[in-house]
Protein backbone atom coordinates (compact mmCIF):
# COMPACT_ATOMS: atom_id res chain seq x y z
CA UNK A 1 0.00 0.00 0.00
CA UNK A 2 2.86 2.35 0.84
CA UNK A 3 4.44 1.54 -2.53
CA UNK A 4 1.18 2.47 -4.26
CA UNK A 5 1.14 5.76 -2.42
CA UNK A 6 4.70 6.50 -3.51
CA UNK A 7 3.81 5.75 -7.09
CA UNK A 8 1.06 8.35 -6.88
CA UNK A 9 -2.08 6.24 -6.47
CA UNK A 10 -4.89 8.35 -4.99
CA UNK A 11 -4.94 8.04 -1.19
CA UNK A 12 -8.73 7.72 -1.18
CA UNK A 13 -8.50 4.82 -3.65
CA UNK A 14 -5.99 3.06 -1.39
CA UNK A 15 -8.42 3.62 1.51
CA UNK A 16 -11.23 2.09 -0.56
CA UNK A 17 -9.07 -0.95 -1.29
CA UNK A 18 -8.22 -1.35 2.42
CA UNK A 19 -11.95 -1.09 3.24
CA UNK A 20 -12.82 -3.72 0.64
CA UNK A 21 -10.04 -6.05 1.79
CA UNK A 22 -11.41 -5.91 5.33
CA UNK A 23 -14.93 -6.43 3.98
CA UNK A 24 -13.79 -9.85 2.76
CA UNK A 25 -12.80 -9.33 -0.86
CA UNK A 26 -10.44 -12.04 -2.14
CA UNK A 27 -6.71 -11.63 -2.43
CA UNK A 28 -6.93 -12.11 -6.21
CA UNK A 29 -9.51 -9.32 -6.44
CA UNK A 30 -7.26 -7.03 -4.42
CA UNK A 31 -4.15 -7.76 -6.51
CA UNK A 32 -6.10 -7.19 -9.72
CA UNK A 33 -7.41 -3.85 -8.44
CA UNK A 34 -3.92 -2.83 -7.21
CA UNK A 35 -2.27 -3.69 -10.53
CA UNK A 36 -4.82 -1.75 -12.54
CA UNK A 37 -4.60 1.24 -10.17
CA UNK A 38 -0.83 1.26 -10.63
CA UNK A 39 -1.08 0.91 -14.40
CA UNK A 40 -3.61 3.75 -14.52
CA UNK A 41 -1.18 6.03 -12.65
CA UNK A 42 1.67 5.07 -14.97
CA UNK A 43 -0.51 5.75 -18.03
CA UNK A 44 -1.60 9.12 -16.60
CA UNK A 45 2.03 10.07 -15.88
CA UNK A 46 3.10 9.14 -19.38
CA UNK A 47 0.21 11.05 -20.94
CA UNK A 48 1.00 14.13 -18.83
CA UNK A 49 4.75 14.20 -19.51
CA UNK A 50 5.56 12.04 -22.54
CA UNK A 51 8.93 13.70 -23.18
CA UNK A 52 10.14 13.13 -19.62
CA UNK A 53 8.97 9.53 -19.87
CA UNK A 54 10.85 9.00 -23.14
CA UNK A 55 14.03 10.62 -21.76
CA UNK A 56 13.87 8.52 -18.57
CA UNK A 57 13.32 5.30 -20.49
CA UNK A 58 16.17 6.10 -22.87
CA UNK A 59 18.42 7.00 -19.93
CA UNK A 60 17.55 3.71 -18.19
CA UNK A 61 18.30 1.75 -21.33
CA UNK A 62 21.64 3.50 -21.98
CA UNK A 63 22.74 3.01 -18.35
CA UNK A 64 21.73 -0.65 -18.46
CA UNK A 65 23.48 -1.17 -21.80
CA UNK A 66 26.72 0.47 -20.57
CA UNK A 67 26.60 -1.49 -17.30
CA UNK A 68 26.05 -4.83 -18.99
CA UNK A 69 28.73 -4.03 -21.58
CA UNK A 70 31.32 -3.17 -18.94
CA UNK A 71 30.30 -6.08 -16.73
CA UNK A 72 30.45 -8.61 -19.58
CA UNK A 73 34.01 -7.51 -20.45
CA UNK A 74 35.27 -8.34 -16.96
CA UNK A 75 32.78 -10.99 -15.85
CA UNK A 76 34.90 -14.11 -16.58
CA UNK A 77 37.85 -12.82 -14.55
CA UNK A 78 35.54 -11.54 -11.77
CA UNK A 79 33.80 -14.93 -11.61
CA UNK A 80 37.14 -16.74 -11.50
CA UNK A 81 38.35 -14.55 -8.66
CA UNK A 82 35.13 -14.96 -6.68
CA UNK A 83 35.18 -18.71 -7.27
CA UNK A 84 38.80 -19.00 -6.09
CA UNK A 85 38.05 -16.94 -2.98
CA UNK A 86 35.08 -19.18 -2.16
CA UNK A 87 37.11 -22.35 -2.63
CA UNK A 88 39.89 -20.97 -0.42
CA UNK A 89 37.37 -20.48 2.39
CA UNK A 90 34.95 -23.39 1.91
CA UNK A 91 35.69 -26.33 -0.34
CA UNK A 92 32.52 -27.00 -2.35
CA UNK A 93 31.37 -28.82 -5.46
CA UNK A 94 30.61 -27.08 -8.75
CA UNK A 95 26.79 -26.57 -8.47
CA UNK A 96 26.77 -24.66 -5.15
CA UNK A 97 29.84 -22.74 -6.29
CA UNK A 98 27.99 -21.55 -9.43
CA UNK A 99 25.02 -20.42 -7.33
CA UNK A 100 27.29 -18.67 -4.83
CA UNK A 101 29.11 -16.83 -7.63
CA UNK A 102 25.74 -15.77 -9.15
CA UNK A 103 24.61 -14.43 -5.76
CA UNK A 104 27.85 -12.44 -5.35
CA UNK A 105 27.41 -11.07 -8.89
CA UNK A 106 23.89 -9.94 -7.98
CA UNK A 107 25.22 -8.24 -4.86
CA UNK A 108 28.04 -6.53 -6.80
CA UNK A 109 25.59 -5.26 -9.41
CA UNK A 110 22.93 -4.22 -6.89
CA UNK A 111 24.30 -0.68 -6.35
CA UNK A 112 24.27 -0.07 -10.11
CA UNK A 113 20.65 -1.26 -10.54
CA UNK A 114 19.72 0.71 -7.42
CA UNK A 115 21.24 3.88 -8.90
CA UNK A 116 19.46 3.35 -12.22
CA UNK A 117 16.16 2.87 -10.40
CA UNK A 118 16.76 5.97 -8.29
CA UNK A 119 17.80 8.23 -11.19
CA UNK A 120 15.10 7.07 -13.59
CA UNK A 121 12.30 7.34 -11.00
CA UNK A 122 13.41 10.91 -10.27
CA UNK A 123 12.92 11.78 -13.93
CA UNK A 124 9.67 9.87 -14.55
CA UNK A 125 7.67 7.75 -12.13
CA UNK A 126 6.06 5.69 -14.88
CA UNK A 127 9.31 5.02 -16.75
CA UNK A 128 10.82 2.85 -14.03
CA UNK A 129 7.91 0.39 -14.08
CA UNK A 130 7.93 0.26 -17.88
CA UNK A 131 11.73 -0.19 -17.86
CA UNK A 132 11.57 -3.08 -15.36
CA UNK A 133 8.72 -4.76 -17.24
CA UNK A 134 10.51 -4.37 -20.60
CA UNK A 135 13.87 -5.58 -19.28
CA UNK A 136 12.31 -8.68 -17.71
CA UNK A 137 10.16 -9.31 -20.80
CA UNK A 138 13.23 -9.12 -23.06
CA UNK A 139 15.25 -11.45 -20.84
CA UNK A 140 12.45 -13.95 -20.32
CA UNK A 141 12.53 -15.70 -23.74
CA UNK A 142 16.27 -16.42 -23.42
CA UNK A 143 15.81 -17.76 -19.91
CA UNK A 144 12.89 -19.95 -20.97
CA UNK A 145 14.90 -21.25 -23.97
CA UNK A 146 17.86 -22.18 -21.77
CA UNK A 147 15.65 -23.85 -19.19
CA UNK A 148 13.79 -25.76 -21.91
CA UNK A 149 17.11 -26.92 -23.34
CA UNK A 150 18.29 -28.07 -19.90
CA UNK A 151 15.04 -29.94 -19.23
CA UNK A 152 15.09 -31.69 -22.60
CA UNK A 153 18.69 -32.87 -22.37
CA UNK A 154 19.50 -35.96 -20.28
CA UNK A 155 23.14 -34.84 -20.07
CA UNK A 156 22.55 -31.54 -18.32
CA UNK A 157 19.14 -31.97 -16.65
CA UNK A 158 20.87 -32.14 -13.28
CA UNK A 159 21.83 -28.47 -13.84
CA UNK A 160 18.20 -27.30 -13.70
CA UNK A 161 18.09 -26.30 -9.99
CA UNK A 162 21.44 -24.53 -10.39
CA UNK A 163 20.19 -22.65 -13.44
CA UNK A 164 16.95 -21.70 -11.70
CA UNK A 165 18.89 -20.40 -8.69
CA UNK A 166 21.34 -18.37 -10.81
CA UNK A 167 18.54 -16.84 -12.91
CA UNK A 168 16.59 -16.03 -9.76
CA UNK A 169 19.68 -14.35 -8.27
CA UNK A 170 20.37 -12.30 -11.40
CA UNK A 171 16.79 -11.26 -12.24
CA UNK A 172 15.67 -10.95 -8.63
CA UNK A 173 18.74 -8.84 -7.81
CA UNK A 174 18.03 -6.58 -10.77
CA UNK A 175 14.31 -6.08 -10.07
CA UNK A 176 14.60 -5.74 -6.29
CA UNK A 177 17.59 -3.35 -6.43
CA UNK A 178 16.11 -1.11 -9.13
CA UNK A 179 12.66 -1.08 -7.46
CA UNK A 180 14.25 -0.21 -4.10
CA UNK A 181 16.16 2.67 -5.70
CA UNK A 182 12.95 3.90 -7.33
CA UNK A 183 10.96 3.61 -4.11
CA UNK A 184 13.53 5.63 -2.18
CA UNK A 185 13.65 8.25 -4.95
CA UNK A 186 9.85 8.55 -4.90
CA UNK A 187 9.82 8.75 -1.11
CA UNK A 188 12.22 11.68 -1.31
CA UNK A 189 10.13 13.31 -4.04
CA UNK A 190 7.03 12.80 -1.88
CA UNK A 191 8.80 14.31 1.14
CA UNK A 192 9.99 17.32 -0.89
CA UNK A 193 6.48 17.81 -2.34
CA UNK B 1 -23.89 19.71 -25.89
CA UNK B 2 -20.32 20.65 -24.95
CA UNK B 3 -17.43 20.19 -27.34
CA UNK B 4 -15.98 17.36 -25.25
CA UNK B 5 -18.63 14.65 -25.25
CA UNK B 6 -19.13 12.43 -22.23
CA UNK B 7 -17.72 8.95 -22.47
CA UNK B 8 -20.00 6.01 -21.82
CA UNK B 9 -18.33 5.13 -18.52
CA UNK B 10 -18.25 8.77 -17.46
CA UNK B 11 -21.98 9.09 -18.05
CA UNK B 12 -22.58 5.90 -16.09
CA UNK B 13 -20.41 7.22 -13.25
CA UNK B 14 -22.36 10.50 -13.16
CA UNK B 15 -25.67 8.63 -12.97
CA UNK B 16 -24.27 6.30 -10.29
CA UNK B 17 -23.19 9.32 -8.21
CA UNK B 18 -26.72 10.74 -8.45
CA UNK B 19 -28.23 7.40 -7.46
CA UNK B 20 -25.91 6.97 -4.44
CA UNK B 21 -26.59 10.51 -3.24
CA UNK B 22 -24.80 12.28 -0.41
CA UNK B 23 -22.47 9.41 0.50
CA UNK B 24 -21.05 8.93 -2.96
CA UNK B 25 -17.43 7.81 -2.88
CA UNK B 26 -15.43 5.15 -4.73
CA UNK B 27 -16.86 1.96 -3.19
CA UNK B 28 -20.63 2.69 -3.39
CA UNK B 29 -20.23 4.21 -6.86
CA UNK B 30 -18.42 1.06 -8.06
CA UNK B 31 -21.09 -1.12 -6.38
CA UNK B 32 -23.88 0.83 -8.05
CA UNK B 33 -22.17 0.43 -11.43
CA UNK B 34 -21.64 -3.30 -10.82
CA UNK B 35 -25.27 -3.84 -9.85
CA UNK B 36 -26.57 -1.86 -12.82
CA UNK B 37 -24.28 -3.37 -15.45
CA UNK B 38 -23.84 -6.84 -13.98
CA UNK B 39 -20.12 -6.55 -14.66
CA UNK B 40 -17.08 -6.19 -12.40
CA UNK B 41 -15.94 -2.61 -12.08
CA UNK B 42 -12.39 -1.58 -11.26
CA UNK B 43 -12.03 1.01 -8.55
CA UNK B 44 -9.05 2.42 -10.47
CA UNK B 45 -11.32 3.03 -13.47
CA UNK B 46 -13.90 4.75 -11.28
CA UNK B 47 -11.24 7.08 -9.85
CA UNK B 48 -9.80 7.78 -13.30
CA UNK B 49 -13.31 8.67 -14.54
CA UNK B 50 -13.94 10.86 -11.47
CA UNK B 51 -10.64 12.66 -12.12
CA UNK B 52 -11.66 13.38 -15.69
CA UNK B 53 -15.14 14.49 -14.65
CA UNK B 54 -13.68 16.78 -12.01
CA UNK B 55 -11.31 18.20 -14.62
CA UNK B 56 -14.31 18.99 -16.83
CA UNK B 57 -16.10 20.60 -13.88
CA UNK B 58 -18.92 18.04 -13.93
CA UNK B 59 -18.31 16.79 -10.39
CA UNK B 60 -16.86 18.37 -7.28
CA UNK B 61 -15.15 16.52 -4.46
CA UNK B 62 -14.48 16.93 -0.77
CA UNK B 63 -12.25 14.87 1.48
CA UNK B 64 -13.83 13.30 4.57
CA UNK B 65 -12.15 12.46 7.85
CA UNK B 66 -9.53 9.70 7.96
CA UNK B 67 -10.89 6.52 9.57
CA UNK B 68 -9.00 3.60 11.14
CA UNK B 69 -10.93 0.96 9.13
CA UNK B 70 -9.48 2.53 5.99
CA UNK B 71 -5.93 2.44 7.33
CA UNK B 72 -6.17 6.07 8.40
CA UNK B 73 -7.17 7.24 4.94
CA UNK B 74 -10.01 9.61 4.17
CA UNK B 75 -12.90 9.05 1.79
CA UNK B 76 -13.21 11.30 -1.22
CA UNK B 77 -16.87 12.24 -1.54
CA UNK B 78 -18.10 13.45 -4.89
CA UNK B 79 -21.24 15.17 -6.09
CA UNK B 80 -22.49 16.17 -9.49
CA UNK B 81 -22.28 19.91 -10.17
CA UNK B 82 -24.99 21.97 -11.88
CA UNK B 83 -22.88 21.82 -15.04
CA UNK B 84 -22.77 18.03 -14.64
CA UNK B 85 -26.55 17.80 -14.38
CA UNK B 86 -26.89 19.95 -17.54
CA UNK B 87 -24.42 17.70 -19.33
CA UNK B 88 -26.39 14.58 -18.33
CA UNK B 89 -29.63 16.13 -19.64
CA UNK B 90 -27.95 17.20 -22.89
CA UNK B 91 -26.52 13.73 -23.39
CA UNK B 92 -29.87 12.12 -22.62
CA UNK B 93 -31.62 14.40 -25.16
CA UNK B 94 -29.01 13.59 -27.80
CA UNK B 95 -29.28 9.87 -27.18
CA UNK B 96 -33.08 9.92 -27.24
CA UNK B 97 -33.01 11.85 -30.54
CA UNK B 98 -30.61 9.32 -32.01
CA UNK B 99 -32.77 6.46 -30.75
CA UNK B 100 -35.90 7.77 -32.45
CA UNK B 101 -36.74 6.14 -35.72
CA UNK B 102 -34.93 2.97 -34.81
CA UNK B 103 -37.84 0.64 -34.04
CA UNK B 104 -35.50 -2.35 -34.17
CA UNK B 105 -33.86 -0.95 -31.05
CA UNK B 106 -37.24 -0.09 -29.50
CA UNK B 107 -36.43 3.55 -29.92
CA UNK B 108 -39.94 4.53 -30.77
CA UNK B 109 -43.35 2.88 -30.76
CA UNK B 110 -44.30 2.30 -34.39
Amino acid sequence: MRLLQRFGVDDALIGDLVEQRDAGRSRAWLWWQLSVALLAVVARDIAKQPLRFAIALLLAWVLRYVTIGAWSAYEPSIDMTIGRLFLDVVPMSRPPLLVAVACVNAILLAPVWFTIGFVVARVSRGAILVFLALAVALLAPGVVRQLAHTISSDMVRWLLPVQLATFAAAMGGFVVSAATGATIALQRRHAIA
Amino acid sequence: MSREALGNFELMALLAILRVGEDAYGVPIARELEESSGKDVLLGSVYAALDRLEGKGLVSSRVGDPTPERGGRAKKYVKVTAKGVREIRDTQRTLVRLWRGLPGLRGEPV
